[in-house]
Order: C-alpha cells, then sequence, then structure tokens
C-alpha cells in the first residue's frame, strides 16, 4: 500500500460516518459504531489509487431472511467486493521501501536504509562501541570482527516497530547470518546484504515472544499504531476528644455546627483518599513485576514528537489478556497509579471573544472564558456599568460635546474554576489497561477518584 | 399533609430544556419543598435588643425495628414526610420512592368522579400509542421489505418504496378508544353521594422504610429518629441498636462473635463517607450496583454516579476464615466490569468502585466491634471506570 496513504491524519472528518457532534460523554454508548466494517463495494481496487476515500456505511441487516433472494444476492455481492480488495496486490514503490536487519541476539532490527515518514516516531538511535558489543563494520572493510573503540550511531527498532513495519510492508527485514557478520558494511547497498530475507510469518515467530513483547501488546500496540497515534515503551484523623458514641456535636449556645455547611464538613470523619496508608498485606507489589506494570507510553498524533527528547506522554497503558488476568486489585491499582503523575482538573472551554464594536457585550452561555464588556460608542443606549461614572463625569464637563470616542473594553476574567462534575469524572490520575480478548482490544480507563476534593456541601 | 402532586418520576432528559413555565414552577416549588438537606432545622429567635438565639429544630421522629426486613418502619405521615423531604431518606413500601400511596389513591378515585384522568391512566395511554406506532412501523418494513424481494425477482428495482413512519409524523389510525374515559362519569354520577365519603375512609397502610445504614446515620449524628422494640414498644439506646444491626446479618448460631467485615459496617463506612460529603445517597440495585449518588435528590436530576462497593481485607487470612462471600475478594472478572459499565452508560451514569479496606481481626477485636469507635480503622478510597476509545482521542 502506499504510505502516502496511511500518513497519521488527525482530520477528525474522516471520523464522519461514526457520528458527528457527540460529546465525550457518548464514548461508551457509541462505542459499538466503530467496530463496523467498510463498504468493500465502494473502495476503489487497483494500484492507480491515489486516496481512497472511507465510504459510508450501509443498512444493517439483523437476521438472515429465509428464501430472501435479494438479500442473498447483496450479501455475495459485498463478500466478493471484500474479497477483490483484499486480494489486490499490494505495491511499494522501491524509492519508499526501508530495509533492516534483524539480529536475534539483541532482539533488535538494525535500520540499514530508512526511507518514509515512519522513523520519526519509530526506532531509536544507539551508539555502538561502549559496553554491548555489537558487530561493527569498521571503515574500509577490515577483517578484524568486533572493534570497540569506534562510536557510530545506527537506528535501531524494537521488535514491535520492526513487526508493525513489515506487517504493512514499508519495510523488507534481513535476518543476519553469523557466518557473514564481520563482513557486513555500515550503509551497504541491496546486493552486499548478507543475511536471509524473512517473511512476515517468520517475523512474526521470531519476534513475539522477545523483549517482553506478547502476541497481546502487540496487537494493541499496531492497533493503536494504525489509528496514528504515537506508542513508545516506558518505564490519624481523629482528636483524642472525639467522642465515638456522639461524633456530632450541635450547640447552640457554642455556636457549633450551625449551619447545614459545616455540618456536612464535621461528618468527614471516615478515613478517605488514596493517601490514606495501604496496610494490606501482603504489601503491593512493586509495579514493574506485575502483571499490570505499564508497557506502553502513548502521545497523540498531532504532539511535536522528538525521538531524542519526547515530550510528556498523554497516556500510558498496560497490557493484559482477559483469560489469564483477572480485574486489578486494589494493591495493583494502587501500585499503578503510584506510577503516575497526578493530571489537573479539566478547564472549562473558552468561548471566542465577540467582535469588537458589538454593542453590550451579555455573557452567552454558561461557561465563558472571558467577560467583555463594551460601549457603544454615542447610542446613548446601553451604557455599561463600568462606564457610568465617566459618563456623569462628562455630564458635568464643560465640553457638552465631547463624544465619548474611546472605547476601552472593560475586560473582567472571571476565574475559571473547573466544573465539579467534570473534575470528579476525570480524576487525579488516569490508568489505562488493554485487554485483548482473542484478538480484539477493548480499553478501559481508571481514574483515581477524589471525591472528597469537591464536595457537593460544605 | 402537603397537598402537591406525587411525583411519579416524569425524567426530564438532560438535553431538553424545561417546558417553560410548567418546568420553572415545578422546580421553584421543588426548591422550596426539599430546601433542606438534613432533617434538622435552624431558627433564629430574637430575644431582647436586636441579639438573636440560634437554635436547632430537631424534628424527633419515630421508627420500629424489624429485623426480618432488616429495615426501619417509620409508620407516622408526619415523620414520614419529613425524613423524606429533608435529604431523601428511605423509601415507601408501596410506591416507587416517596410514600405517595395515600395521595394516589384519592387521585384515582377524584378522577373517577370528576372524569379527568390521573397521570399513571395518561401515562398507560401514552405507552398504548407508542405500541401501536411499533407495530405499525414493523408491518411498514416488512411490507418493504416484500416489494423489493418481488422487485429483485422480477429484475427491477422498486420505484415508490413505501414509507416508514417515523416516530414524530404518526398518528393513530382510529380514536375510538380515545371515547373510553369520557364514558365513565356518567355511570358514577348516579353514586356521587356514596362515593363522597368514601375519600375518607381510606386508610393509610403504607409506610416508610429506611435501611439500617439510613438510620444509623440519622440516629447517630443528629439524634433525630428513635427506634423501638417491636415487641416491647420502648426505645433502643444507641450501642443495643449498633449491635442489632450487626447481628441481623450473621447466620443465627450459638457463637454469635462480630466480625469487622461484617456488611452493614462495611455498607455504613461508604454511606456515611458520600452523605458527609453531600451527596444524597440511594440504593442503586435497579443498575446493578449498590448505591446511587444523587448531587441534589431524585427529584431534582438523575444520578450522576454508580457505587460499587468492594471490600478488601487488609488481612488475607480474614477473607479465608470469612463465610460471606463479597465479590472482590475473589478474582473479579473482565466480562463483569464490561456488562456493568455497559449498563450505566446506557443510563448515563458513571461507574464508581469504591474500596473500602476492612482492618484485621487482629487488630480490632470484637470488643472494639461493640462500639462504632471502629469505624476509624476503615478506609475509602474511589476509582473511576470509563471505556476509552482511542479513536476520539486522537485530538
Amino acid at each position: 500500500m502506499d504510505d502516502i496513504l496511511e500518513l497519521p491524519n488527525a482530520d477528525v472528518s474522516r471520523l464522519q460516518e461514526r457520528g458527528q457532534g457527540e460529546g465525550p460523554d457518548d464514548d461508551d454508548s457509541s462505542a459499538d459504531e466503530e467496530e463496523g466494517g467498510l463498504d468493500w463495494t465502494k473502495l476503489p481496487l487497483g494500484p492507480s489509487v491515489s486516496r481512497p476515500v472511507i465510504p459510508k456505511r450501509g443498512d444493517k441487516e439483523y437476521e438472515p431472511a429465509s428464501g430472501s433472494n435479494l438479500q442473498k444476492y447483496v450479501l455475495e455481492k459485498t463478500r466478493a467486493a471484500m474479497f477483490d480488495a483484499l486480494r489486490t496486490e499490494r505495491t511499494i514503490s522501491n524509492k519508499t521501501i526501508s530495509y533492516g536487519i534483524w539480529y536475534p541476539s539483541i532482539a533488535r532490527v538494525h535500520v540499514t536504509v530508512a526511507r518514509g515518514g515512519h522513523f520519526t516516531s519509530i526506532g531509536h538511535f544507539t551508539s555502538i562501541g561502549h559496553s554491548v558489543p555489537r558487530p561493527t563494520p569498521a571503515p574500509g572493510g577490515s577483517q578484524s570482527g568486533l572493534s570497540l573503540e569506534k562510536v557510530f550511531k545506527r537506528l535501531e527498532l524494537l521488535p514491535e516497530e520492526a513487526l508493525y513495519l513489515v506487517e504493512r510492508g514499508a519495510m523488507f527485514c534481513w535476518k543476519e547470518h553469523d557466518l557473514f557478520a564481520e563482513n557486513t558494511q555500515q550503509g551497504s547497498s541491496l546486493e552486499d546484504m548478507e543475511g536471509s530475507p524473512m517473511s512476515v510469518q517468520q517475523a512474526y515467530a521470531e519476534m513475539i515472544g522477545r523483549e517482553d513483547l506478547t502476541l497481546e501488546r502487540y496487537q494493541v500496540y499496531a492497533y493503536l499504531k494504525r489509528l496514528g497515534l504515537i506508542l513508545s515503551r516506558i518505564t490519624t484523623l481523629f482528636t483524642p476528644a472525639f467522642n465515638w458514641w456522639k461524633p456530632i456535636r450541635i450547640s447552640p449556645l457554642l455556636g457549633i455546627n450551625m449551619n447545614y455547611a459545616s455540618i456536612f464538613r464535621a461528618l468527614r470523619f471516615i478515613p478517605h483518599g488514596h493517601g490514606v496508608p495501604l496496610k494490606v498485606k501482603p504489601p503491593p507489589p512493586s509495579v514493574e513485576e506485575s502483571p499490570y506494570a505499564h508497557f506502553f507510553n502513548v502521545y497523540k498524533p498531532n504532539t511535536p514528537y522528538k525521538k531524542t527528547n519526547p515530550p510528556v506522554p498523554d497516556f500510558a497503558i498496560s497490557v493484559v489478556s482477559a483469560g489469564t488476568t483477572c480485574m486489578p486489585s486494589l494493591a495493583e491499582l494502587t501500585a499503578l497509579f503510584d506510577a503516575l503523575p497526578e493530571i489537573p482538573p479539566p478547564m472549562p472551554r473558552v468561548r471566542q471573544k465577540p467582535p469588537a464594536n458589538s454593542g453590550g457585550g451579555k455573557p452567552q452561555g454558561k461557561i465563558v472564558g472571558k467577560n467583555v464588556q463594551f460601549k457603544t460608542p454615542g447610542a446613548g443606549g446601553k451604557v455599561t456599568t463600568a462606564s457610568a461614572p465617566s459618563t456623569s463625569i462628562s455630564w458635568f464637563s464643560l465640553w457638552p460635546f465631547r463624544k465619548q470616542t474611546t472605547q476601552q473594553p472593560v475586560i473582567k476574567t472571571p476565574e475559571r474554576r473547573p466544573h465539579p462534575m467534570a473534575a470528579i469524572k476525570q480524576g487525579k490520575k488516569i490508568a489505562i489497561i488493554a485487554v485483548v480478548d482473542a484478538g480484539s482490544p477493548s480499553f478501559f480507563r481508571f481514574g483515581q477518584g477524589d471525591f472528597s476534593e469537591w464536595p457537593m456541601a460544605g | 399533609m402537603i397537598e402537591h402532586q406525587p411525583l411519579p418520576y416524569r425524567p426530564m432528559s438532560r438535553h431538553r430544556r424545561s417546558e417553560g413555565k410548567k418546568g420553572g414552577t415545578r422546580r421553584a416549588e421543588n426548591n422550596k419543598i426539599y430546601a433542606h438537606p438534613l432533617p434538622l432545622t435552624f431558627s433564629q429567635t430574637y430575644v431582647t435588643l436586636g441579639l438573636s438565639r440560634h437554635t436547632v429544630l430537631n424534628p424527633c421522629c419515630e421508627g420500629y425495628w424489624d429485623p426480618l426486613t432488616r429495615s426501619v418502619w417509620v409508620t407516622n405521615p408526619k415523620d414520614s414526610a419529613t425524613l423524606w423531604q429533608r435529604g431523601f431518606f428511605g423509601k415507601g413500601n408501596i410506591s416507587r420512592s416517596e410514600p405517595s400511596w395515600l395521595s394516589r389513591q384519592v387521585n384515582i378515585r377524584k378522577a373517577e368522579l370528576s372524569g379527568k384522568v390521573t397521570s399513571e391512566e395518561i401515562t398507560a395511554k401514552r405507552r398504548e400509542q407508542r405500541k401501536r406506532f411499533k407495530m405499525d412501523r414493523a408491518n411498514a418494513i416488512v411490507t418493504a421489505a416484500a416489494e423489493a424481494e418481488e422487485a429483485f425477482r422480477i429484475g427491477k428495482t422498486v420505484t415508490n418504496p413505501i414509507m416508514i413512519p417515523s416516530g414524530a409524523t404518526w398518528k393513530p389510525a382510529d380514536e375510538a378508544p380515545e371515547k373510553g374515559p369520557s364514558a365513565i362519569p356518567q355511570n358514577h354520577n348516579k353514586q356521587d353521594e356514596g362515593r363522597d365519603g368514601e375519600l375518607d375512609d381510606i386508610v393509610d397502610v403504607e409506610h416508610l422504610q429506611l435501611t439500617p445504614q439510613e438510620a444509623f446515620f440519622l440516629i447517630w449524628c443528629f439524634d433525630c429518629l428513635s427506634v423501638l422494640n417491636p415487641q416491647t414498644a420502648e426505645g433502643m439506646p444507641l450501642q443495643e441498636i449498633w449491635l442489632a444491626f450487626q447481628t441481623c446479618y450473621m447466620d443465627p448460631g450459638p457463637s454469635l462473635q462480630l466480625r469487622p467485615d461484617n456488611p452493614f459496617i462495611v455498607n455504613y463506612v461508604a454511606y456515611h463517607h458520600y452523605r458527609s460529603l453531600g451527596w444524597t445517597v440511594k440504593s442503586g440495585v435497579k443498575f446493578c450496583v449498590d448505591y446511587l449518588l444523587y448531587k441534589r435528590g431524585p427529584v431534582f436530576d438523575h444520578a450522576e454516579f454508580a457505587l460499587v462497593i468492594c471490600p478488601v481485607y487488609e488481612d488475607p487470612a480474614d477473607s479465608d476464615s470469612s463465610t460471606l462471600c463479597f465479590r472482590s475478594t475473589q478474582n473479579i472478572s473482565w466480562s463483569w466490569l464490561s456488562t456493568v459499565n455497559r449498563v450505566n452508560s446506557q443510563v448515563m451514569k458513571m461507574l464508581i468502585l469504591c474500596y473500602v479496606t476492612i482492618p484485621s481481626s487482629v487488630l480490632v477485636s470484637p470488643e472494639m466491634l461493640g462500639s462504632p469507635k471502629c469505624l476509624a480503622y476503615y478506609s475509602v478510597r474511589e476509582v473511576t471506570v470509563r471505556r476509552f476509545i482511542p479513536a476520539r482521542m486522537r485530538d
């Protein structure tokens, strides 16, 4: 397939058939829609494709209608279209294909020729010549073999990255032969590649299982990469005077707790929150050993990702298999949360400022970022309160004909406080667990909740 | 008895604006009726010379403890109304939520007499119409499919496809059934004189039921409820209540030793914590969860959160020796989590896992469990659960 087609594209319009204008709250209810298939009859076939459009889905049939020839015909047609689309020969221009060599001893693929846009977010540079002996080609093709003194930088791929590129057809992979290791030269061309070419099946067999890459983790990796995301791996309370038989004291005489807000505050003596030390035995396992350890850092497609200095990840994902692992217990969740940074509560959206000369800046809608008040020029009608004093001054001044030409907008920015419901729903820390059930991943977002920070009363 | 329309849950959709004036007045009424979040009220009396004295008024409600149903029964209608209106405590035993059986019966009788329709009848009529619309629509779909099939057989395409009715434009085919209610008053006019007296004869057989957690919250924190022993009709002291609420969850037997994993205490810890934050906590059995959290109350808006209580033993030896079977002590499956999450997201509630840690029985002895002091050894943690859809997270 042409690499240009599948460049990560944050164009939201391509998601149109999945429902427009749905808010984040509809995530869960409309989750089914995105798992549907394409309309294969509309996919253009052949190598002359420049940029296919993702077509709309057709009507859904709910059950086989016995004896309906129409339904059978439509079904056959769509099935045939699907197989035809899948049967086309996928090509890639030889100017955009990359080449790599798989080294089983270190479980990495060394990319000899890197082409295409993938490598802005895939692969890492390793300098050779320090502690890990890697077969280094000395310039000039010496026969001495391992040369530990020279420092070269070469592009290497982790197993899942390499497998992803091979599966997509963007990279040819060779497996290195020990016999020819000494003779390989850096930057060698195709003819000098020594080693046996690997098929996709062989790549799967070799790379799954190395470097902690299970099949489930690879499936999640490939799924998210195809969506355009960037992934990288990782890495007492109560005062002594508290009366347990009468916990709340309401005393009109002393003025204690004489309103609802203080009553609610006084009721909060049950130990709560994730800061309370967890005394569960056995002690929570360290996050590295548990099966819920974070495995991938995920970045949204739009982030300016630099491999040498990656930014703070948007999400951290752990991958488990549905059949073998159950839901994490509190101890495991606590260990997971401890390794995560805190996230600030979500701020309300900022509304667009109204244009400069519109009269009467009344705040629109409930959530307003800036509250802009203007004065209408000479209309005499809507004069806002902030400018009232100046009109009175001008009234008393001896310049009756002076027009109020100065239209200084009085911008009042009310403090933007996050909405309590939105803050509670987001939580303080977010851990995402991908549960792979026979190949299809479901993602659950566990948030460390803090209801105590956003009380409804008091 | 306050004269207001019983509230049969006309749920206002979150995205639909209130129906103009009607919605506004009802909300204003509700704000007045349900102004107090707790049964206690404050009053200010002016004593002398502008000095005011604040007093706290205690409604002093009464209820009977029923161990068989594990609930406290409040039979006095005034107390029932007080407890419901100030904090939404309890549930009428033959009503959906607020004890409204009596006013509904009165309404039904009045409607029969005067020929008007009750709200239940309106709802029933609306449901009947909806059922007929669905049948019409199904028939239209079948006809359209048959037409398309026939056209395919011939080899042509359907030129004038039959229109499938949509909910907005459908009108009922026949109007005959609507004449029903108007025919009734003629029959009853003859019996009017005898019927009038019937309104006064209705005996209220409903009572308000409080769960042990609600009852203990009211007794312990505010002292506004007194629980009477059903046999002796004497008030039970606080310690006896605390012990009775625990023992009713235990299997009867010779060795009644209190354990820290008693369901009453575990549920009470969560109930008290969320009540203290100002949430109204009601039963969540309708949605496969333990509790529902309302921001103000069921009459104002739907619940925002659905709470599942997951007890966690601090000492694994306790979980082995426990005869109870808490869900979260065994390994929870992803399919269960998916199911409950799906059910609750259909009704626009967020699922919260509320982990309550149970102290080890070595630390908290049965003697300590005899007083509410043991609550200091429990703790509450929340974890929110949502589905994460990567395709939507791209921007």
